[in-house]
């Protein structure tokens, strides 16, 4: 993990402070030495600074366990005594009286599934899957030693934490700042750092969108990365014909939490033809399909998820496999597509309707919505004055007796810590 | 500059009382003016007075009075 190659390069940047691979390496020594050797479990309130960078490669170092919380949440003082951590890092280090504990001798890494409410589940990972993920991702992401990137992403999140891993695994740059998208800040740093590498999730291509980013020049930029989640065809369209226009590279990927984070990506050129498409399986993973849905095969998948501190001890249960819960397909060159989650699918009088489809429907005439369903009732919610419209269109388009179908006007969207849709909460809250 | 015109575009883009201070509104200050609404106000700006923002504009209008600056720059031009 620590083996870095560049050591006179700038690994970090914060604020005024920069720091290179050779006083990072140095930091985490330091820090080292303020840890037992025997195997413990840290909590590590992750945010965008060097210090909790620095806390979470020496435990890594030091073959700990480590549970991964967004800093803003909640829940955390409820995680750290529910998982009896053996220290908690927020800013400093604490040493917190624990419970001697088993402790699966692998288990490197707890990530949240990204849930906002209820009990959160985390993802088991080793190192070995993160390091076979990282691995995997620089075989076809063109990062270079003097690329620099910026921190658009959470860094307890999977995607956020692989830009962090691949970068510093190539000596590049990673400029760290909490700013969101829509800030001067951000676009400040971006332009002072020359940022060569952009990553985001669907949220921030539609705000970049917005914000008309693909008429300004940024002659640093190199290229750009998605995942996340679906992003809209038209958008994907954009800015491949963005990137192709302008000599840079546009890279959409597909991942999960459950497989350390990469899956499969498509290149700008392939996205030109296919840009509904996620591609092939990244080197050192195997994808296939088992009755519709994607099947995962390689040495990044997960040991297996924890609710609480006695799955702690499990060992490898998913063994290097995975079932995604995304159904697709797959065409002629052997490139995927998702088609739906495989948990949005519901049965209404018998008939299997997929969410998705109504919700893209809707978007189509216009109505942007967010459906959920229990049993024999599809909820549809807006946030529009558009009820009656609504329910009369899907009526009319899908043949369901209006009894089965609801329409509910609603403020705003719950969404989870990575701004997706949360349909899980808004299925609990208002169904 | 329409400054009237103006504060009605952000009473409704927001979904703000008409007696709200308009002029002493700023960003992030108020729940109605969130990254969401901003982007909408964005949008209803543009469509009331014609104008097409830059980045650097959309990005910049913090405030009010930041947005009266801007808008009026563009409607110069």
């Amino acid at each position: 993990m620590l083996s870095f190659t560049y050591l006179d390069n700038i690994a970090l940047i914060e604020d005024d402070k920069s720091i290179t691979y050779k006083e990072l390496q140095n930091l985490v020594k330091e820090f080292e030495k303020n840890l037992v050797d025997t195997k413990s479990i840290i909590a590590i309130y992750m945010d965008t600074t060097i210090n909790s960078i620095v806390a979470y490669l020496a435990s890594m170092q030091k073959n700990y366990a480590i549970l991964m919380l967004d800093q803003t949440s909640q829940q955390n003082v409820k995680l750290c005594e529910l998982y009896d951590v053996d220290y908690v890092f927020n800013k400093e280090l604490i040493k917190r009286d624990a419970k001697v504990k088993k402790i699966y001798k692998d288990l490197a890494l707890l990530l949240p599934t990204s849930g906002s409410t209820g009990s959160p589940k985390f993802v088991r990972l080793s190192k070995e899957n993160i390091l076979h993920n990282t691995k995997s991702i620089l075989s076809y992401l063109p990062i270079t030693q003097t690329d620099t990137t910026i921190t658009s992403l959470p860094l307890f999140y999977s995607y956020g934490l692989s830009v962090l891993n691949t970068h510093l695994a190539s000596g590049a740059t990673v400029v760290l700042t909490s700013a969101p998208l829509l800030s001067k800040e951000f676009w400040e740093l971006f332009k002072k750092h020359h940022i060569t590498n952009f990553n985001g999730v669907p949220y921030h291509y539609e705000m970049l969108m917005k914000l008309r980013f693909l008429k300004k020049e940024y002659k640093s930029l190199c290229f750009l990365t998605q995942a996340g989640g679906k992003l809209s065809k038209d958008i994907i369209l954009e800015f491949t014909n963005y990137a192709l226009e302008n000599k840079k590279e546009f890279f959409v990927m597909y991942g999960q939490t459950e497989a350390s984070a990469r899956i499969s990506y498509i290149d700008t050129k392939r996205l030109l033809k296919k840009p509904n498409s996620i591609g092939k399986a990244i080197s050192g993973v195997k994808l296939f399909l088992q009755d519709d849905e994607l099947i995962v095969k390689a040495k990044n998948v997960m040991l297996g998820y924890a609710t609480n501190l006695d799955d702690l001890a499990k060992g490898d249960e998913n063994k290097g496999i995975l079932h995604t819960q995304d159904l697709g397909y797959k065409d002629e060159d052997g490139d995927f597509y998702i088609t739906a989650r495989a948990s949005r699918f519901v049965k209404v009088v018998g008939n299997r309707i997929n969410l998705d489809d109504i919700e893209k429907n809707l978007l189509q005439n216009s109505f942007k919505c967010v459906v959920v369903a229990r049993d024999d009732f599809i909820l549809v919610l807006t946030l529009n004055d558009d009820v009656s419209e609504i329910k009369q269109h899907l009526v009319k388009n899908y043949k369901l007796h209006h009894s089965l179908v609801g329409v509910k006007q609603i403020d705003e969207w719950v969404v989870k810590s990575n701004s997706k849709i949360d349909y899980k909460e808004m299925q609990q809250r208002y169904l | 500059m329409q400054t009237e015109k103006l504060k009605q575009v952000f009473i409704e883009a927001l979904g703000i009382d008409k007696n709200t201070n308009i002029e002493n509104l700023e960003y992030n200050t108020i729940d109605e003016w969130d990254s969401v609404a901003h982007m909408n106000l964005i949008g209803e700006i543009e469509d009331a007075f014609e104008i097409m923002l830059d980045t650097d504009d959309i990005i910049d209008m913090s405030s009010f009075t930041k947005a009266k600056e801007i808008v009026s720059k563009y409607l110069k031009g």
